[in-house]
């Protein structure tokens, strides 16, 4: 180990941060240290593995989370159990090929492919659900990654924040009225009052989400 | 410069390019009379300019001039694996794509298979540096452009990709810098110029070996006793671990001769990344002051449309968008 020093310790005048770049050691691997996004584990340390500034997070059970966050610009890949949303290309009988086009709260510069089964569509009464009735091509839905296969992310709305988001009716393209909700199963456009099945999202206002956690 | 065969270039219509029709052996004892040969090894790398982030209109861009040789790298984020290309593998794919821009060689017959070439070896210094677990069934393409050659290609390009691929946010293992030093006619050459790469390259191809056997038997014998030492030693290393990424080597060298290049190459590469570091560094100063102001204006963003949610909520929207909201009959259970 050529570096002895442990921590680049050039810091801004105002505010203290640590500047990191990759390959720095940051601290040794203990049982109350969790590594975390931007760092690698190697020989007893952690390493940070992007540029950037060192944060230390307390976590919950006495825990502290190292990890490195790279001001400006990140990537942004869609992992395992991230929220995600897609639009919906092709419907088949027993799956959807959707393209993600955001993950989290990131907007992505190109979209991923994203599949959808059968089985995953609805919690309870699997083999009840029909693709037809659930989801139409040109949907815009909520899912959760659950894989991630060799061609495209494996995706999940088994749950009732999940689902159709923006769905327009069939027939009345050109106008683009989005139809509203009107049922965890259905959505009618508010123009025509045409009723059409859909797997529909429960969406929470922000406000409740936050007084929940 | 030496050239075995005149080319015509093709961009120049009509328009030849004055140069040599033949070398012949005498041709690269004069050239290397003129050249100009150090005296002492100087273990520091050349003058050198490293900016990060020159393209907006991509993620990861880093301009680099070592010396007079000027390249280029673009890093785009990760890509989806086109189907054709699919291997069964568990690590991403790095695809390395190099090119020279129309006006930095002059000899165009060769930049095909020089490009060809570098991409490989680029391809190779970078796969063990980039964390690849990190995203599998991904291809990451990565774009230099040379913009001008003064020899050290290779080495530069590495560094220049290193650079890039940390200003893109993709994870490394460590930081990657590269030299090259080589040894001709007893004369140890760091960052060799094109020149001096050149008369390698003659060398290898048989001319200089041609040019002694003209000479008288005698000479011959000896030359054969004590054959001269010649060759090109590109490495390049991340100093965390102290591991090598990429270790290239043509000619003929003695084991103590080798040590001796690769200890010059090294000690280059641990001046190189300091620069590296501190640009590196400075960079990141100055993305997190941008940050720092962009979330103060999401704030205040923030702030103000919270102001107007509030207003409508008293008017009693609130309670029309959740009486549309119906409860699941599966998940109420």
């Amino acid at each position: 180990m050529t570096e002895t020093a442990p921590i680049d310790t050039s810091q801004s005048n105002d505010d203290e941060i640590i500047i990191c770049l990759p390959g720095e050691r940051l601290c040794r691997v203990e049982d109350n240290i969790i590594v975390g996004e931007g760092t690698y584990e190697q020989g007893g340390y952690i390493y940070a593995s992007k540029s950037g500034i060192v944060k230390i997070e307390e976590s919950t059970e006495t825990c502290q989370v190292v990890s490195v966050h790279k001001p400006g610009f990140h990537l942004t890949i869609p992992a395992t159990g991230d929220v995600v949303t897609a639009r919906v290309l092709v419907t088949t009988p027993k799956f959807v090929k959707c393209a993600i086009f955001c993950v989290r709260n990131v907007l992505l510069e190109s979209s991923y492919r994203g599949l959808l089964r059968k089985e995953d569509v609805r919690e309870t009464e699997k083999d009840r659900v029909d693709i037809y009735k659930s989801f139409k091509p040109g949907d815009v839905i909520l899912a959760r990654v659950i894989n991630q296969m060799e061609q495209s992310f494996t995706l999940s709305t088994a749950e009732a924040e999940l689902g159709v988001v923006i769905a327009y009716a069939s027939d009345i393209r050109k106008n683009r009225i989005p139809m509203v909700p009107i049922g965890w199963a259905e959505m009618q456009c508010p123009k025509t009052t045409i009723k059409e099945p859909r797997k529909v999202a429960k969406v929470l206002p922000e406000s409740s989400i936050k007084s929940n956690t | 410069m030496l050239r075995v065969t005149q080319t015509k270039n093709t961009l120049l219509d009509g328009a030849t390019i004055a140069s040599q029709l033949y070398t012949t052996p005498q041709d690269c004892e004069d050239f290397f009379e003129n050249l100009e040969k150090p005296t002492t090894v100087v273990a520091a790398p050349r003058p050198t300019f490293i900016r990060v982030g020159v393209l907006t209109t991509v993620r990861g861009s880093a301009y680099m001039e070592y010396g007079n040789t000027k390249v280029m790298a673009i890093v785009a984020p990760p890509r989806e694996l086109i189907r054709s290309s699919v291997r069964r593998v568990n690590m991403g794919v790095i695809n390395c794509y190099v090119n020279f821009a129309a006006f930095a060689s002059e000899d165009l017959e060769v930049v095909p298979e020089r490009e060809k070439h570098l991409s490989s070896m680029l391809t190779k210094a970078l796969q063990p540096l980039v964390c690849r677990n990190e995203f599998v069934n991904f291809q990451l393409d990565i774009r230099v452009l040379i913009l001008d050659d003064d020899g050290c290609l290779l080495s530069t390009a590495i560094n220049c990709c290193g650079v890039a691929l940390v200003e893109c946010g993709i994870s490394t293992y460590d930081l990657i810098t590269a030299s090259t030093a080589c040894i001709y006619r007893d004369h140890v050459f760091v960052n060799p110029s094109a020149k001096v790469e050149e008369l390698l390259w003659q060398h290898r191809a048989g001319n200089a070996l041609l040019g002694s056997s003209n000479k008288s038997e005698v000479e011959h014998q000896q030359k054969d006793e004590a054959v001269q030492q010649h060759g090109l030693l590109i490495i390049a290393s991340m100093e965390t671990f102290e591991q090598l990424a990429q270790c290239q080597q043509c000619g003929y060298l003695k084991p103590e001769t080798y040590v001796q290049l690769l200890e010059y190459t090294l000690e280059i590469n641990k001046s190189l990344r300091h620069l590296i570091k501190r640009v590196l560094t400075e960079r990141v100063k100055e993305q997190h002051v941008l940050d720092v102001r962009e979330k103060e204006l999401e704030r205040q963003e923030d702030q103000r449309l919270a102001a107007i949610i509030e207003k409508l909520q008293q008017q009693g929207l609130h309670e029309f968008i959740q009486s549309n909201i119906k409860e699941d009959p599966y998940t109420a259970k």
